[in-house]
């Protein structure tokens, strides 16, 4: 039943070795290459932990300088990807702090904090299929989320996504699959009702 | 279900995205794909959801460098994607502790909840959920913050399922 798990990594095609060397030296632009290499995957396991474009945002910026300062912390005995995503749940938790702290500053005199997420111009370019498969996948349970989104997205293996989300592999390949299914349940009744809609008026 | 679907669907998220790296795996699938329907039919879907997929900030190396250049500052601005620089705020807000009224209570039960007395005092003893509650509860970084946490590998909160850090998250945002 279950396949084999043929690649440790499959998606890191560009070792981090040597950009990983660099960048402990000090080497700016070794740092700005990790960052551009793994701020997608980070992000988008953050978004799937959240749901919350800005919480993830925040919490992908976070995880990269916490990461750039601690390099000496990264031993190998991982892959730097897993590294990463290690970091960034713990990050998670510092970002859930951030948030107590700035709903209390809304409640006294900060100005409200634009929580969409979304600017007008940017939400007008989204076509709306993409916006609907994105409301379908915050829709999801989130382990489901990211497993979905780190298996397809970012071509993790399942043993990776595990990791990342502090299940067994098996748990992954399982939250993978239902997530898949459960995404297309969620869009064809979006569909269904979309359709009904069209009938009806 | 052929006996090689199983197998396919795994694989399927790499196919799609030309992520294969084993040759003869490679052509597997593509064979599999040409006989099975109900797999190309997943593939199909699957590549519908790609145009979907979230992507970072367009600043965000740029701000993620800038902080790696300037001194460490503790506090963290908030990233906004759809104003200029000069827009943001010059000062950061003013640090205030979080009371421990019903936000704080339901953490607490939902700690225990979510972690079980066992994993809460294994390792440091009774400090262990000292620790813990003054890392969530105090607005004090010293706890969480430390820069040899990575080394120290922070059993305490590693020791939180993420159920627990979702169900905290849900919680703050009402
Ligand atoms: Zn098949």
């Amino acid at each position: 039943m279950t396949a084999p798990e043929q690649q440790p990594n499959p998606g890191e095609d560009r070792p981090d070795g040597p950009l990983v060397q660099r960048a402990r030296s000090g080497d700016r632009e070794a740092m700005a290459e990790l960052v551009t290499r793994h701020q997608g995957t980070v992000y988008r396991f953050l978004l799937g932990l959240f749901a919350d474009e800005d919480l993830a945002a925040d919490a992908t910026q976070e995880t990269f300088v916490r990461a750039l300062g601690n390099l000496a912390g990264f031993r190998g005995d991982s892959s730097f990807r897993t590294w990463l995503l290690a970091i960034a749940r713990n990050e998670a938790r510092g970002a859930l702090r951030r948030r107590v702290r700035r709903r209390e500053l809304a409640l006294d005199d900060a100005p409200p904090i634009e929580d969409d997420g979304v600017g007008p111009e940017a939400a007008a370019l989204r076509s709306a299929e993409v916006h609907r498969i994105r409301e379908a996948l915050a829709d999801l349970p989130p382990k489901q989320r990211m497993s979905v989104s780190l298996r397809l997205f970012d071509g993790l293996s399942f043993r990776e996504v595990g990791r990342a989300i502090d299940s067994s592999e098996g748990a992954a390949r399982v939250n993978y699959h239902h997530g898949i299914r459960r995404l297309r349940e969620l869009l064809d009744e979006q569909g269904d009702q979309v359709r009904r809609r069209r009938s009806d008026g | 279900m052929g006996d090689g679907c199983a197998r396919a669907l795994d694989l399927l998220p790499l196919h799609i995205q030309g992520r294969i790296s084993d040759a003869g795996e490679a052509v597997w699938v593509k064979q599999h794909l040409q006989l099975c329907g109900d797999c190309a039919e997943e593939a199909a879907f699957l590549e519908g959801l790609l145009p979907a997929c979230p992507e970072p900030p367009v600043d965000l190396v740029a701000s993620v460098m800038a902080r790696v250049e300037a001194p460490v500052t503790p506090s963290v601005h908030h990233v906004h994607r759809n104003l200029p620089p000069s827009a943001l705020p010059n000062s950061a807000p003013s640090r205030q502790r979080v009371r421990f009224g019903g936000w704080a209570a339901s953490v607490a039960a939902l700690l225990i909840l979510g972690l079980g007395i066992g994993s809460l005092w294994t390792g440091d003893g009774a400090n262990g959920g000292d620790l813990l509650f003054s890392a969530f509860l105090e607005d004090d970084e010293v706890a969480v913050d430390r820069d040899d946490w990575m080394v120290a590998g922070a059993p305490v909160l590693d020791a939180l399922p993420d159920e627990v850090l979702l169900a905290l998250v849900s919680e703050a945002r009402r």
